[in-house]
Order: structure tokens, then sequence, then C-alpha cells
């Protein structure tokens, strides 16, 4: 039996351990991360809208609930006066090309995401293909019209 | 191994690489074997905790002394974060008129996260301490040398019932955390607030799942008793036998302890949350 003292093979013994520790850990990283989608494995789509609302980098792309890509990045196009979204969608879900991507809200409070609609067509969208959006409703344009529309009457 | 080596490299007064390297490494090289020889240890006393269970009593001794006394503190605690605790969840709730989930929030919190943490953290400050200054001064005044001496295994005599006691601890004082912490807010914000009784306690018993959220800490606490317990055995085992190498032993505890009990939190939670 080795002694409770100092031992040559202590050192390989808290290297091991260190080893075991430094890759409990790194998995540990890697397993929080509990974003579904990685930007690595995906296509990229732009769309293009008038009004964004409140819509955030990283918020999710639903088709029928479910989530099928992530928001990568909101630029503002001052050539043409609008905002452009650029959308990673998985590989593994393809839609027809007339799809319609709309954004909308999850909950009263806030939370936009943008929905896809599926549409009926053959082929698929490609890579870095554009779309025309449909812009996220904002709530005192919608009370406004509603008042101006009654007011008229 | 020889420390004669960094001996020699801190008295060079003329810069040479070899040198600088060793300096370097040698931090991490006495880290290495100081992880060897913890985890070898730590499987030393797990292999020989064998009389602890066959004499129970040696296992009740330490449990009222890192049990039982440490129970107030972790009573104070739990009350005084569970007003706090019910108070924050009312005033973030409040502006958007959801205070029925307050219950469900407070519970959550208490129950997957800070339940075993400042219940370890509390235990690390007032229980590891005290098993560490008792070996490190039971090695310092030759007791443990003496057991020897005696054919008496210290490990399994002195330190395996220790270790165990601090595993059987640490899950049951994390439960009176919980609870107590649930109790304050439910003071806070039922009886001061003016929250409703029934939704509060329906929301919980509701919401709340006894394996998926509940024994969640627990299972944590169990690993957080054994690993700061080992490191309080270890350091006291190891340390420098004088009043000086015992003070600064219990110091290291603390440090080490709080440091794994966060860390190892990290860990549980990234591997539980789906």
């Amino acid at each position: 039996m080795i002694a409770l003292s100092r031992h040559k093979l202590d050192f390989i013994i808290g290297l091991f351990v260190l080893c075991a520790a430094i890759s409990v850990v790194f998995i540990a990283l890697k397993t929080a991360n509990i974003t579904a989608v990685s930007d690595s494995n995906g296509y990229h789509v732009q769309v293009e809208f008038d009004n964004i609302g409140s819509l955030v980098e990283r918020a999710p792309v639903k088709s029928s609930g479910v989530l099928v890509g992530r928001v990568q990045k909101i630029s503002y196009n001052s050539d043409d006066y609008i905002a452009t979204v650029d959308i990673i969608l998985e590989n593994q879900y393809q839609f027809p090309a007339d799809s319609i991507f709309s954004i909308v809200s999850s909950n009263l409070l806030g939370g936009q995401y943008i929905a896809i609609d599926v549409g009926g067509e053959e082929e698929f969208i490609e890579n870095d293909q554009v779309f025309q959006g449909n812009s996220a409703i904002v709530l005192e344009e919608l009370i406004s019209k509603f008042l101006f529309d009654n007011a008229g009457e | 191994m020889a420390p004669e080596v960094n001996k020699s490299a801190s008295n060079r007064r003329d810069f040479t690489w070899h040198g600088a390297v060793r300096r370097l490494g040698w931090p991490l090289v006495e880290a290495l074997f100081n992880i060897g020889l913890g985890t070898r240890f730590a499987l030393m006393v797990l292999a020989r905790s064998g009389l602890a269970w066959r004499r129970p009593r040696l296992v009740m001794l330490h449990l009222k002394h890192i049990g039982v006394y440490t129970l107030v503190i972790i009573l104070v605690a739990g009350l005084f974060i569970g007003f706090v605790l019910g108070l924050q969840f009312y005033t973030l709730l409040e502006r958007y008129g959801q205070q029925d989930l307050l219950s469900v929030g407070v519970a959550l919190t208490l129950f997957r996260e800070l339940g075993p943490v400042a219940a370890g953290l509390l235990f690390v400050g007032c229980a590891c301490t005290s098993i560490t200054a008792a070996i490190g001064l039971k090695k310092a005044s030759e007791q443990i040398a003496a057991m020897e001496v005696m054919a008496v295994d210290p490990l399994a005599r002195e330190l395996a019932p220790r270790l165990l006691a601090g595993m059987i601890a640490l899950p049951l004082l994390t439960v009176y955390f919980d609870i107590v912490g649930v109790l304050g807010s439910y003071l806070i914000t039922v009886q001061q607030i003016g929250l409703d009784e029934g939704t509060f306690w329906a929301g919980i018993k509701g919401q709340v799942g006894f394996y998926e959220d509940f024994m969640q800490g627990i299972y944590k606490s169990i690993f957080f008793g054994f690993i700061t317990v080992m490191i309080a055995l270890y350091e006291g085992y190891f340390c420098v036998p004088t009043a000086e190498g015992v003070a600064r032993a219990t110091t290291r505890t603390v440090i080490k302890g709080s440091l794994a009990v966060l860390g190892a939190n990290f860990v549980f939670t990234a591997f539980m949350v789906h």
C-alpha cells in the first residue's frame, strides 16, 4: 500500500484528475449552450421589412410554432430606407420558395419572432435568397387606424 | 519532486531561461501533485469508511457537531434570504401584474440553485472550518501519530465518520434552508403585503416538481457535502502542524471549499438544464 505522503504517482493522478475536470467543465459549457441552432449548420436568408418592431438579434424563427432558425443580424439599409434581417435556417428544414416571412408577437408583453407561412411552390428556398417580409404590427398604428376610420363615419 | 529545485532557482541572481521556466512551471507541478494526493487521499478515506458504517455512533457524534450546530445559522440565513426573495420577486412581478407567480419563482430559485449553494457556503464557513481545525490540532498535538502507534487507523476512526456525517448533514440542512426560505417569502408577501394565501401555496403545489426541481437541489447538496468535507479533511490532515499552520489550513479550507461549491454548482446546473 502506498503511504499517505507525496509520491511520484501523485503527479500522474493529478494530471489525470485535472484533465478529467477540464473535460467535464468543457462538456458542461457545451451543453449549457442551449441554442438549438448553431450558426454553422444552416443556410442564410435575407428578409427585408419596413418595420421590425422590437425584433432582436438571436430571436427565434418559427414555422408552425416550431423553432427552425434564428435571427443572425439586423441592419438598416439606408439606400432603400428599410430594415434587413439576416436569418440562419437549419439545414434539415426546407421551405417552398414562395413562403412568407412575417414578424409576430409571442405574447402581449413583447418578445417578437419571425413566423414562416409555408407556400405551395415546388422549388425550395436557396442559400442567400432575399425576401420581402410582412412588417411587425405596431399596436399604436392599429389603434389610430381604428380610431380614424371610425371618426370618418 | 524535490523542493530544492525551487530553492536553487529562486536563489539564482542572474537571469537564465531554464531558471525562469522552472519558476513558472513549479507552481503547476506543485498543484498537480496536490490534486493527485488529494484524489488518492479521498479514495483512501472512502475505502476505509467501513468502520463508520459498522459503528454509526461515530457518525452520530459528528452529525451533532457539524449538523446540529450549523442549523441555527442555516435557519436564520434562510429566513432572511426568503424575505429578500419575496420582496424582490414582488417588485419585479408587480410591474406585469403577475404576482400569482411569486411563490413559484421563489420556490424554484430556492430549490434548484440558491438552497444548495447558500447552504453549502454557510456549511463551509461553519462546519468545514471546525473540521479542519479539529484534524489539524489532532495532528499538531500528535494525536494522529499516537493513534497509528496504537494500531488504530486515523482515516477510519477520525476522518471517514466526518465525511459520512457531512454527506448526510448538508442535504438535511439544505432541506431546512429551502423550507425556511419559502416560509420567509410567505411571511413577507402574504402576511405583510397581502397576496392571496391560497394562490401562494397552490402555485408551489402545481408548478414545482418534487423530483425534477426539489430533488435536483438535494442531489447537488450531497455532492457539495462530499467535496467540502473532503477539502476540509485534506487541509487538516496535511497542514503544517503548528498554530499558524492550522490557521492557514482553515483559511484555505474556506477558499477552496467555497470555490468548489460554486464551480461544481455550475457544472451540475449545466447538465441538469435541458
